[in-house]
C-alpha cells in the first residue's frame, strides 16, 4: 500500500510542477464568468433622431424610449408605456416643433390613430390627431401616407399646426386600381412614392409609377414609369431638383425635374440579368463622382459616374479598425448616418453583447469608403448604458 | 401490539439490508472496471481567494447565480490493488453556460483512488477521490489548472459483468494564475455532476 501512496504522491507533484510552468493563463476565467451578464435582446420597431443623433427615440416592445447621448455616455429612458397605445409601428421626431409623432391601433374601434407627444413635457398625454383616409405609414422624414377609396394622400407633418391632417388637391396621387408599393425617403423634405400596376403576373412584369414630393416648395408631383421599382434615391445637391435613382435591377438613373424634356436618363444599365438588387431598406449618398448605396446589412454598392462602373462590397469585407475618425480628412466627409438593424448585421452576430445604434458612412476623393459604427454594450442594468464605447470599421474598395 | 410490529419490522429491515450489502468482498486484487458516466452538471460555487473592486467584490459566488446547469460525461478505469481499494484514472468533459451565454468547459484528467466498502456481486457502493489537472476554457481564454474530485457511486450489476448506477460528487478546479497581473483572479470553481453510470467489470 505504501508504494502506491508514494507513486501517487510523485504523480501529483509532477502534475503540479507541470501546471506551475503553465504560461497559457491568458485571462482570469473565473472573473469573466462572474462578470458575464444576461444579454438583453430588444427589437427596435422604429427609430427617429435629431440631426446629429444625440437624441434618438425608439419604439420597442413595451414602449417608446428616449436615448440621449453625448460623446461618452448614453442614457435610455422610457417616455411612453405603450400598453395603452398598441401596435406602434412608426415614429417621427419633429425636432423644430417639439413633436414626437407616432401611430397606434385601437382594438375597440379597429382604427389606427395618429398622435404626437410634446417632447418638452412627456408627462402630458399624447395628442391624437385625425386624418383623412386609411392610415398607411409615417415616413422617417415626416410624411403621413393614407388612402381613401380612390386616392392616396401625403401630408407633411413638419407643417402641421392644428386640426385634421388632410391633403389638399394636388398632393394626392395614384388611383383606385393602383397599389402603393414603396415609399423612398430621399432627404429631410423629399419622398418618392411608388405605385405598382401588375402588367403580367406570369412574367413577373410590373410597371412602377413614382411621384416626387418636396415639402420645401409647393409640393411637386412628377411621375414617370419604370419596369423596375426605385429602391433608393438621392438629390445631387440640396434644392437642385436633380435626383439619382437606383432601381431593383441595380440600374442607375438621373431624374431632373427642371429639364424640359428627357427628365429621366439612364446612367448605368446593369447587364447582368441574374443580378437583382433586393434591399428593403437602403441609403444612398452622393460624394463627387461617387454614388454609394448600402442597406442595413452594410452591403454596399458604389457607382463611379465618371467611369460608368460600379463596385460591389459585402459586409463580410468589413474589418475592425481603431481610430476610424482619424482616417477622415474632415467631418464633412461623413455623408450619412442612420440607425442599424441589429438583427441582420454580421459584426453584431459575432459580438452578441454589442448593440449598434447608428452608423456613419463616408467617402473620400480616392474612392475609399469608410463605415463607422457606434456600438453599445448590452446590459439588463440601465446604468450600464453609461459605459458607452465606440467601435469602427474601415471598408476599402479594390 | 404496535410496539411488537415496529420491532419486527426493524429486525426484518436489518436482515434485508445486511443480506443486500453483505460485508463479503466480491473483488480481488487485479480486477478491473471501466465506467461510463453521463448526466447534468450543477455548478456549485466559485470562490476567490481575494476580492477586488473591479472584477469580483465578493469571495463566494453560488454556482447557479453565475452559471447554468450544464452537462458532464466521463470515462473511468479502475484497477483493484486490494479487495476494496482500486487506483484508476478519470477523463471527463464538463460544460456550463454563464449568464452571458458563453460556454465554460472543464476537461479533467485525474488519477483516482476508490474505496469500495460495500460489494456483494450485485450491489457496489464506492467512494472516490481524484487528483489531477484540468483544462479550463471560456470564449478565447484558456487555463490549465489543478483538479480534484470527491464522489460516491452506487451500482447495480444485472449480470456478471455489467452494471448501472448513479454517481455524484464535488469536482474542484482551482484556477491558479501565475501571471502577476492575474493573481487577483485566483480561485476555485466547483461543480457537482449527477450522472448515470454504466460499468463493465472483469
Amino acid at each position: 500500500m505504501k508504494k502506491y501512496i508514494t507513486t501517487f504522491t510523485i504523480l501529483f507533484l509532477t502534475l503540479f510542477a507541470f501546471v506551475s510552468c503553465d504560461t497559457d493563463a491568458t485571462n482570469g476565467i473565473l472573473s469573466e464568468i462572474v462578470n458575464s451578464e444576461t444579454e438583453e435582446d430588444f427589437e427596435l420597431i422604429a427609430v427617429s433622431a435629431n440631426d446629429n443623433a444625440s437624441i434618438i427615440y425608439s419604439v420597442e416592445d413595451d414602449g417608446i424610449y428616449l436615448y440621449q447621448s453625448d460623446t461618452t455616455s448614453l442614457e435610455r429612458t422610457l417616455i411612453l408605456d405603450t400598453s395603452d397605445y398598441l401596435n406602434v409601428l412608426y415614429l417621427y421626431l419633429d425636432y423644430t416643433n417639439n413633436r414626437l409623432w407616432f401611430d397606434y391601433y385601437d382594438l375597440i374601434d379597429s382604427t389606427t390613430y395618429l398622435a404626437y407627444l410634446n417632447t418638452n413635457d412627456f408627462t402630458q398625454d399624447p395628442t391624437t390627431v385625425s386624418y383623412n383616409g386609411t392610415f398607411i405609414e409615417i415616413t422617417s422624414n415626416g410624411y403621413v401616407i393614407a388612402k381613401d377609396t380612390s386616392t392616396y394622400y401625403a401630408f407633411d407633418l413638419d407643417g402641421y399646426t392644428s386640426g385634421t391632417v388632410s391633403a389638399s388637391v394636388g398632393e394626392t396621387f395614384g388611383s383606385s386600381t393602383d397599389s402603393l408599393d414603396d415609399t423612398i425617403v430621399v432627404d429631410d423634405d423629399t419622398i418618392i412614392v411608388q405605385t405598382v400596376e401588375i402588367i403580367d403576373e406570369d412574367d413577373d412584369k410590373n410597371e412602377f409609377t413614382f411621384y416626387i414630393y418636396d415639402g420645401k416648395t409647393p409640393i411637386y408631383t412628377g411621375s414617370t414609369t419604370l419596369d423596375y421599382k426605385v429602391v433608393a434615391a438621392v438629390e445631387e445637391t440640396a434644392g437642385s431638383g436633380k435626383y439619382f435613382f437606383v432601381t431593383s435591377d441595380a440600374s442607375l438613373y438621373s431624374y431632373d425635374i427642371n429639364a424640359l424634356s428627357d427628365k429621366l436618363t439612364q446612367l448605368f444599365e446593369n447587364d447582368d440579368d441574374d443580378y437583382y438588387f433586393n434591399m428593403e431598406s437602403q441609403k444612398m449618398f452622393v460624394n463627387g463622382q461617387y454614388i454609394v448605396v448600402f442597406d442595413e446589412d452594410l452591403y454596399v454598392l458604389c457607382y463611379d459616374i465618371d467611369e460608368s462602373d460600379y463596385a460591389e462590397l459585402d459586409a463580410d469585407d468589413l474589418y475592425l479598425s481603431e481610430g476610424f475618425a482619424n482616417t477622415l480628412s474632415s467631418t464633412s466627409d461623413i455623408v450619412g448616418i442612420f440607425p442599424v438593424d441589429n438583427d441582420s448585421n454580421n459584426f453584431l452576430d459575432d459580438n452578441p453583447n454589442k448593440y449598434a445604434y447608428y452608423c456613419y458612412v463616408a467617402t473620400n476623393e480616392n474612392g475609399y469608403y469608410f463605415v463607422g459604427m457606434d456600438t453599445q454594450a448590452l446590459s439588463d442594468d440601465d446604468s450600464d448604458y453609461s459605459e458607452s464605447e465606440s467601435l469602427s470599421f474601415t471598408l476599402v474598395t479594390e | 401490539m404496535k410496539r411488537k410490529l415496529i420491532i419486527l419490522f426493524a429486525v426484518i429491515s436489518l436482515f434485508t439490508i445486511n443480506s443486500v450489502f453483505a460485508t463479503d468482498t466480491f473483488y480481488q486484487k487485479g480486477d478491473q472496471k471501466v465506467t461510463f458516466n453521463v448526466g447534468p452538471s450543477i455548478p456549485a460555487f466559485i470562490y476567490f481567494f481575494t476580492t477586488t473592486d473591479s472584477t469580483h467584490t465578493e469571495n463566494f459566488y453560488p454556482g447557479l447565480e453565475v452559471l447554468d446547469v450544464g452537462g458532464y460525461g466521463s470515462i473511468n478505469f479502475d484497477f483493484f490493488i486490494s479487495e476494496k481499494e482500486s487506483l484508476g484514472i478519470e477523463v471527463g468533459y464538463d460544460f456550463n453556460y454563464d449568464k452571458g451565454d458563453e460556454i465554460y468547459s472543464n476537461v479533467p484528467i485525474a488519477a483516482l483512488y476508490t474505496y469500495t466498502p460495500i460489494q456483494n456481486g450485485i450491489w457496489d457502493f464506492s467512494l472516490s477521490a481524484g487528483l489531477g489537472i484540468s483544462f479550463n476554457s471560456r470564449d478565447d481564454q484558456t487555463l490549465l489548472s489543478l483538479f480534484s474530485s470527491f464522489k460516491a457511486n452506487g451500482s447495480y450489476f444485472f449480470n456478471e459483468n455489467w452494471g448501472i448506477g448513479l454517481s455524484s460528487g464535488l469536482y474542484l478546479a482551482p484556477n491558479i494564475n501565475y501571471l502577476s497581473d492575474l493573481t487577483d483572479d485566483n480561485g476555485i470553481i466547483a461543480y457537482a455532476p449527477v450522472t448515470l453510470s454504466l460499468t463493465f467489470r472483469n
